[in-house]
């Protein structure tokens, strides 16, 4: 089995306006893929599209995957296509990412993520890649213009399955799973879709990303190929399990970037999961960016520090942009303020008390990309 | 300044009226202007709206085709809708010469043309759009008629 991690032939795919020509041959290899796999709903897309791609490619089927997200990414072939969005990222159009690709990858099935932020764009996605299989690991609140509850964010993804075939929903959060589940039933039977809910064992539940695996299972048989090999089953726990792996920084302690991953229940499974496998009753930092731009995000965590501020094996949590007062007043002691603070003091102060470092929140700024080059740049020797 | 009274009056209704109707049906395909005005402007000459509805039902077949055609989407649709709704309207206003005229009438099509289409995009089906796009601007359009007869 070749997995994606094995590519070693990088290369640039840039996105283009599409000419007449390309919209025909977009519809022409749309209508002749055998597969159309989308993969919505919040958490783990891009790492399940990557273990798709990774089994049916080395099952020798002719696949396309495609990751979007901060670093969008096309796996086609054995070959692994970085996508340039031209130097200024707005620029961007769904349609001349999407279908652009379409039209210059001929494929017999078209893996993509979802790369939707709201109603509108997440019914056009639809409406553009027309998937066979849609894919919704699980539903977390994140953007509030998907839905301001799960039950909301169920309707969102729900109306579009209108001409899916199968939908597969792997939620391993049991109370998130029975808001969800009605909404989804409702909506397949309302539309003869075929929902597949799979149910993760407890004992696994507790590894964030698990599901991955049940969702390839129940994949292949969806379309008829045999059940995953033990080789592949490895390969993708693997993958999962690395996904989450501490690793040492370079002034010596240990971290892990769950910046990106930016709901409150991912956040949450992931800390406990950590606590019971990494942590050995270290102190716990949890450093936390909040943007000006997302205010609903910022409210979806309260919560989170909620339950932060009661627990003992969180030492500080060091508050880092636009974090309002509230989560500083729900914090009390344990909260420290970004700006007022050394960060090289800081990590210094870690590692001297072997602390164990968690980034949370959002990933995608400047800040937390400088608190990443801090933490992982090699250490110069002093002159 | 009775008539600012009354405008202010309606408008504020209309405001009210539409957050209600988007909490509860969660779609809003008049926006957030667009109906208020409109009802405003029907109630100055009723035969307006005839040009709304030539211009709306303009505006999403303009909207269906390029969609269709160019796969074209978001702010690019958008203001093809204002441009289809502008001419439309226009042109109607030439053909059937109201009393009541106002540019800003023109694009009103346009706009709820364009929120249509997003509803419809997410999911939503035509007959639940029209029945609660129509059932707000009935309802506003009556309240408006009262504050009509009244001042």
């Amino acid at each position: 089995m070749m997995l994606v991690l094995d590519n070693h032939i990088n290369t640039i795919y840039k996105i283009h306006r599409l000419s007449r020509k390309d919209i025909n041959r977009y519809r022409k290899h749309l209508s002749e893929a055998k597969y159309r796999i989308l993969v919505s709903g919040s958490r783990g897309k891009s790492g399940l599209v990557e273990d798709i791609y990774g089994v049916l490619h080395g099952r020798e089927l002719d696949v396309l995957g495609k990751v979007t997200g901060s670093d969008p990414k096309i796996f086609y072939r054995g070959v692994t296509y970085y996508i340039d969005r031209g130097s200024n990222p707005k620029r961007f159009f769904l349609d001349y990412e999407n279908a652009g690709i379409i039209a210059d990858f001929k494929a017999d099935i078209y893996c993509f993520e979802n790369q939707t932020i709201s109603r509108y764009t997440n019914g056009y996605i639809h409406f553009l890649f027309k998937p066979h299989i849609e894919i919704i690991p699980n539903l977390r609140l994140e953007h509030a213009e998907l839905g301001e509850s799960l039950e909301e964010m169920a309707h969102t993804f729900g109306a579009t399955l209108k001409n899916v075939d199968y939908a597969i929903y792997a939620e391993p959060i049991p109370h998130n799973k029975e808001r969800v589940i009605p909404i989804l039933r409702e909506y397949a039977s309302k539309f003869g879709v075929e929902l597949r809910i799979i149910d993760i064992p407890y004992s696994e539940s507790m590894l964030p990303g698990v599901e991955r695996v049940y969702i390839l299972q129940e994949l292949l048989d969806i379309m008829g190929l045999p059940p995953l090999t033990y080789h592949e089953y490895n390969e993708v726990i693997n993958r999962v399990v690395w996904e989450i792996k501490p690793r040492v920084s370079s002034y010596g302690f240990y971290y892990v970037d769950l910046s990106k991953v930016n709901d409150p229940d991912t956040t949450s499974i992931a800390l406990e999961y950590l606590k019971k496998n990494y942590v050995m009753g270290r102190p716990i930092y949890i450093l936390a960016y909040f943007r000006g731009d997302r205010i609903d995000r910022t409210k979806f965590f309260i919560p989170f520090f909620e339950r932060i501020r009661d627990d003992d094996s969180v030492a500080k949590v060091i508050l880092g942009g636009m974090y309002y007062d509230r989560i500083k007043k729900i914090l009390g002691d344990k909260a420290l303020e970004m700006k007022k603070i050394d960060m090289e003091l800081l990590f210094e102060k870690i590692n001297d008390e072997d602390g164990f470092l968690i980034l949370a929140v959002n990933g995608v700024t400047f800040e937390m990309d400088m608190v990443r080059e801090m933490l992982s740049r090699v250490a110069q020797p002093a002159v | 300044m009775v008539d600012i009274i009354k405008y202010s009056l309606i408008l504020s209704v209309g405001f009210i009226l539409g957050y209600f109707y988007y909490t509860y049906f969660k779609i809003s395909p008049g926006g957030v202007l667009a109906t208020p005005f409109l009802v405003l402007y029907t109630l100055e000459d009723p035969s307006i709206f005839v040009i709304f509805v030539l211009a709306f039902v303009s505006s999403i077949f303009a909207i269906d085709f390029f969609v269709r055609r160019f796969l074209l989407y978001g702010r690019r649709l958008f203001y093809l809708a204002l441009l289809v709704s502008l001419v439309i309207s226009a042109v109607l206003y030439l053909l059937l010469n109201p009393t009541f005229s106002t540019v800003f009438f023109s694009i009103i099509a346009g706009i709820i043309a364009y929120n249509s289409h997003k509803e419809l995009m997410g999911g939503t089906d035509y007959i639940k759009i029209t029945t609660v796009w129509f059932s707000e601007f009935i309802l506003l359009y009556i309240f408006g008629f009262i504050i009509y007869s009244i001042y």
